[in-house]
């Protein structure tokens, strides 16, 4: 035992099940194309087009910003029916698509919340720092959505970082982007396992969480 | 060095299958199936046979089926009449020799001809063939293993009180209710299997659950572009650090066949949209910040089920977990794997029987008595009515007077809002005092009711509710005496630390973090099976020294403790211990230069971890022992060396520093170790003390035992086991008996007095605090808080039932969401997909048959089939765990740790909860 420097690079990581995997011989086989019926064809090639952009994406290069594409569609116009999009996953709140925020007990059956309940807000920032976080994920989505907020977005967006190009390259409007912009991502950690801030972990921002001492 | 442990057991696994049903989707893909796939090179399994005949030996062969005096008496009578005496029938040792049988194998070495004759004019028997000698071998031809099969393999290891019953996700005929349908023989190891075809998802597709519009996530190592073997693959996305979407290593692939393979060995789902998730390099390694940003992604996309065939230890991840609960409340299912090892679970039972192993185990292990620490089983409650629901007034416990539930006490904790389709029940189980000397079983039942919002609200406020009932059966035994019961200090052994606690033993380079938790369950669990098989009871102590009946306990086990100890638990132990509590210590080491030295850069956090304490917590350790004039050293030795005969290894341990002069001492000859990884230089250090036994000399007095290193107990990284030592030493705590061979020994010497030797000061800068359910950080320095309240449950009052449990718990899982009996399934047979194992022989040149492609049957099934969207996957899951942690506090151990299936019970409308 001569060398004690301690190497150990995977302190945290995960491992595949099952472990033991035997190589594989790749492309074996030629594909054979897919024969479409004649009248799904241009569906069809439009998948395989946007399956092959979407491969090319992985290997652009890193400095060109992102091609986002959000429509920053406000307001009731767009939307096609009086139906709401939400925020599907709160445990006591849920935000709509127009900004709302209310309790999950005060959701209408199309989806919206209930604007006649004194507790439901549009856009609402309780909970949220001037950093852009905020402690809920309901009130991060409900702020984001302001009009206000579409140049921030906008700045993010031609910054983000590589790792985001997926995601943020999908994003279609405002709503989708405030959706994904909140949630918690590889910038809320530190050392993989924990948050950078246990608390205002939600950031519609552009900085990531205030990283608090542990 | 602890942590908690998590059982990582089991896994389940998981298959999904759900479609909306387009008749003419399914037709435009049918074109796919006939592309051939020239120049494939495939997996040819050559079966071969040879046999010759064995002298002598005849099969005779009966009419009917009888018993083996039966047999014997025909074959005897028939060879008497041809006066033949040398012969013998040959003895068949297998399970089946005690049920009738209709052939025996008999031994003829005499006038065989004239034998055959009569026994085939006897009128019981059928007729005489020689018995062969069988040779089989396998071959495999040209190994090309892409999308290996499954091979089906089973066999029961464990003993059960209901062996070989549950339906197993690879026990081919029990998977479906035994219907006799598929109750055909297979020769099960000698030619692979399709795992799709065992598990009978065929039966599916001829339904139309075949995948189709299905959005699949496989979260792995990636997919190669042009992989022949899948057709939908909507999607491959990268969130490595290595720039490419391929998969280099074969595991994703795998994975992506299991799902929706098209060629060779079918995937369960072979319509389904694959989403290809590249989160693993093709050295196996990923973060939690990648699957953070795929998850979210996963989200966006709209994605159905997401499959993860990884596992980690680190449970207490909390961004991880916490994403895993969104993509969950945003309608992912997500399919985990569990783990490789253990027998074939995946199925968990509705119920709580306390006496089934191995399901149960660690429960069905020891009985519960009286005055024992409360027994907890965590149960998950999946609730499908909604991603939100409630646990309605309380649940309910209703004991069976018939069955003497009302010898058992009963306490629940849960959550206040089930979410996300899910929630915890734990279940604390104690024996009433009245049964303190009762042995029996003792059955009842846990009621709860589920409420939901309405799914379709016709205002707001309207609920949906679902009741659950889960048996309950545990065997009550007398209360030991005191001196087999032994109490395993957990609360001092700290659990799952995300400080950097180093191993025991430090030759264990690439494993240096303690990660199990040191508990009798997970890492010590050959130890507690062994203490169990000597007759000993081992119960846990998971709060504060303060809060346990000493007067219950022979001997109170500290094996590796880091963490520190409140002053009022000094003063208690050393009370228990005057007035007959033994105590035994197993110590590792602790030495502040090799802490520094064995820091470490962690690549993944870039930065340097120092670990916040040795081996054990031996500062503390001497704190608590000082008042009967011992203590632990600050030395490291390492080496063999023989005691009482056995062979023994000290790896990485401390050595005794002060110790009563009328106390029993061992020393041994050690390298040593400090100096090795300080300096690397070797020196050997002779009468290094490292077993001390000590009696209490007031009356009624406990007895003490320190010895320097927990290695040889813990199954991690162990080499040889002291199970013997510690028998010896559990004698002499326990029965006062002190071993000869120790008290003997000739490496018996002076006990130290403590001068000369080191004893370890706590190290400057340590963050054990942070972790420690004692101290916390303070000006001037981490000091002891506020002693804790000792745990207390409040029983639910019994509801008593005045009637008979039922006589089976258990009842038949199914795992899917449709009663195949009643399901018509025309042309079953003629109809079943092609899929089917190469035969003998069979060449490689593999086409796709027209049958492959399950949708095509869906013309023929379509109309008994309603046409409606079916929206849900299904699947899995399941089980549990245990861990019992029979103390009563802990909060956090009341997560939820029982899983169990959720199976959709009827097609539409499908979601109740159940336990």
């Amino acid at each position: 035992m001569k060398d004690h420097t301690w190497t150990f690079q995977c302190r945290r990581c995960f491992k595949l099940r099952p472990r033991a995997v035997t190589r594989l011989r790749r492309d074996a086989c030629k594909r054979a194309s897919p024969a479409f019926p004649p009248w799904k064809q241009a569906g069809a090639l439009r998948e395989e087009r946007a399956v092959r952009d979407r491969n090319l994406l992985q290997v652009r290069d890193h400095d060109q910003p992102i091609p986002w594409k959000v429509q920053f569609n406000l307001g009731n116009s767009s939307r096609p029916s009086n139906q709401c999009r939400n925020s599907i996953q709160g445990k006591h709140l849920i935000t709509d698509e127009l900004g709302y925020v209310c309790e999950r007990r005060d959701l209408l059956v199309n989806g919206c919340c209930d604007v006649r309940v004194p507790s439901t807000r549009q856009y609402s920032c309780d909970g949220c720092l001037s950093s852009g976080c905020c402690s809920a994920y309901e009130h991060c989505v409900s702020c984001c959505l302001q009009p206000s907020k579409q140049l921030l977005l906008e700045r993010f967006l031609n910054r983000a970082a590589v790792a985001f190009q997926n995601l943020f390259m999908a994003v279609e409007d405002h709503f989708e982007l405030c959706l994904a912009k909140c949630r918690t991502s590889s910038q809320s950690v530190q050392h993989e396992n924990t948050y950078r801030d246990p608390i205002a972990k939600y950031c519609y921002g552009e900085s990531p969480p205030e990283l608090l001492p542990a | 060095m602890t942590m908690k442990l998590v059982n990582i057991w089991l896994l389940l696994l998981v298959v999904l299958l759900c479609g909306k049903k387009h008749l003419g989707d399914r037709l435009e893909k049918k074109s796919f199936e006939k592309a051939p796939c020239p120049g494939c090179s495939h997996l040819t399994l050559k079966v071969e046979f040879s046999s010759t005949v064995v002298e002598y030996e005849y099969i005779v062969a009966f009419n009917g089926y009888f018993t083996a005096k039966a047999r014997n008496s025909f074959i005897s009578s028939a060879l008497k009449s041809s006066e033949i005496d040398n012969w013998r029938i040959i003895p068949r040792n297998n399970p089946s020799s005690d049920y009738p049988s209709d052939f025996e194998v008999i031994q003829i070495k005499e006038n065989q001809k004239a034998g055959l004759l009569t026994l085939e004019g006897h009128p019981n028997i059928k007729r005489v063939t020689p018995q062969r000698r069988v040779f089989r071998s396998l071959k495999y031809a040209e190994s090309d293993p892409v999308v290996p099969c499954n091979e089906t393999r089973w066999s029961q290891k464990w003993q059960s009180s209901r062996p070989l019953r549950r339906a197993s996700l690879s026990l081919g005929s029990g998977f479906w209710h035994a219907t006799g349908r598929h109750s055909s023989r297979r020769l099960l190891r000698a030619i692979p299997r399709q795992v799709a075809q065992t598990l009978q998802a065929d039966v599916l597709w001829q339904m139309g659950y075949t995948g189709a519009n299905v959005r699949v996530a496989v979260f792995d190592t990636g997919l190669s572009e042009k992989h022949p073997h899948f057709k939908n693959v909507k999607e491959r996305t990268n969130w490595t650090n290595e720039r490419t979407l391929d998969d280099g290593l074969g595991h994703g692939t795998f994975v992506a066949g299991v799902i929706a393979s098209m060629r060779e060995c079918q995937g369960f789902a072979p319509d389904a949209e694959l989403h290809i998730f590249r989160v693993f390099t093709n050295n196996q390694v990923s973060y939690t910040s990648w699957f953070l940003d795929a998850f979210n992604y996963a989200i966006l996309k709209k994605i159905d089920v997401l499959n993860l065939s990884i596992g980690g230890p680190d449970f207490m991840d909390h961004p991880f977990v916490d994403k895993v609960w969104e993509l969950t409340a945003n309608n992912v299912i997500m399919v985990s794997a569990i783990g490789n090892d253990g027998p074939l679970y995946g199925l968990s039972p509705s119920y709580i029987d306390l006496t089934e192993c191995p399901y149960m185990w660690p429960y069905c292990s020891q009985p519960i008595y009286y005055g024992g620490m409360p027994t907890i089983v965590n149960v998950t409650i999946l609730n499908g009515m909604g991603v939100t629901g409630r646990i309605v007034d309380k649940p309910d416990w209703q004991p069976y007077l018939p069955q003497n539930g009302d010898n058992i006490e009963v306490a629940f904790s849960y959550s206040s809002v089930l979410w996300p389709w899910s929630g915890y029940l734990a279940i604390s189980i104690s024996v009433t005092k009245k049964a303190a000397s009762w042995e029996g079983i003792a059955q009842g039942h846990v009621m709860i009711t589920v409420a939901s919002p309405a799914e379709v609200e016709s205002k707001n406020g309207a609920e949906q509710t679902s009741t659950v009932k889960l048996p309950i059966k545990v065997k009550i035994i007398p209360a030991p005496p005191r001196s087999k019961r032994v109490l395993w200090d957990q609360y001092h052994n700290l659990r799952y630390p995300p400080g950097y606690f180093p191993r025991d033993n430090l030759r264990m380079k690439n494993d240096p973090l303690d990660w199990n938790g040191d508990h009798i369950h997970t890492n010590f669990r050959d130890m507690y099976q062994h203490l169990r098989s000597m007759g000993y009871f081992v119960e846990v102590l998971g709060s504060p020294f303060t809060c346990f009946d000493a007067n219950q306990y022979g001997t109170l086990l500290m094996v590796d403790s880091e963490e520190e100890y409140f002053p009022e638990e000094v003063a208690k132990l050393r009370r228990d211990v005057d007035n007959g509590l033994s105590l035994i210590v197993f110590s590792d080491w602790y030495n502040t230069s090799v802490m520094r030295k064995v820091k470490f850069y962690d690549e993944n956090t870039r930065q340097w971890w120092m670990p916040d304490t040795g081996g054990a917590n031996i500062p503390a350790l001497n704190e608590l022992l000082s008042v009967w004039n011992m203590g632990f050293s600050d030395g490291l030795y390492e080496g063999d060396f023989t005691l009482a005969n056995h062979d023994m290894y000290y790896a990485s341990g401390c050595s005794i520093a002060k110790f009563p002069e009328d106390g029993i001492v061992i020393t041994q000859t050690f390298k040593d170790q400090g100096l090795e990884v300080l300096k690397q230089e070797t020196a050997v250090v002779e009468n290094v003390p490292i077993l001390g036994l000590y009696q209490i000399p007031a009356e009624g007095g406990g007895r003490i035992v320190l010895y320097g290193d927990s290695n040889c107990l813990d199954d991690s990284h162990r080499q040889k086991d002291c199970f013997w030592l510690l028998d010896a030493l559990l004698q002499y705590t326990s029965y006062g008996v002190t071993p000869p061979s120790l008290s003997h020994s000739g490496n018996r010497q002076r006990p130290p007095s403590g001068a000369g030797s080191l004893t370890p000061e706590r190290m400057e800068g340590s963050h054990l605090h942070r972790y420690s359910k004692v101290l916390e950080a303070r000006l001037g320095g981490p000091a002891p808080r506020a002693l804790p309240a000792c745990p207390h449950l409040s029983w639910a009052k019994p509801q008593p039932l005045n009637e008979t449990a039922p006589s089976n718990l258990w009842k038949h899982q199914k795992l899917l969401s449709i009663d195949l009996d009643k399901v018509v399934l025309p042309n079953f047979r003629s109809n079943r997909p092609q899929v089917r194992p190469l035969s003998p022989g069979e060449s490689g040149a593999w086409d796709i048959p027209g049958g492959i492609m399950p949708g095509r049957y869906n013309q023929e099934v379509g109309q008994t089939i309603p046409v409606f969207a079916f929206l849900g996957a299904m699947v899995v899951l399941a089980f549990f765990v245990v861990q019992i942690n029979k103390a009563k506090s802990r909060p956090k151990r009341r997560k939820p740790r029982v899983k169990r299936p959720q199976l959709m019970q009827q097609v539409h409308p499908p979601k109740t909860p159940s336990v």
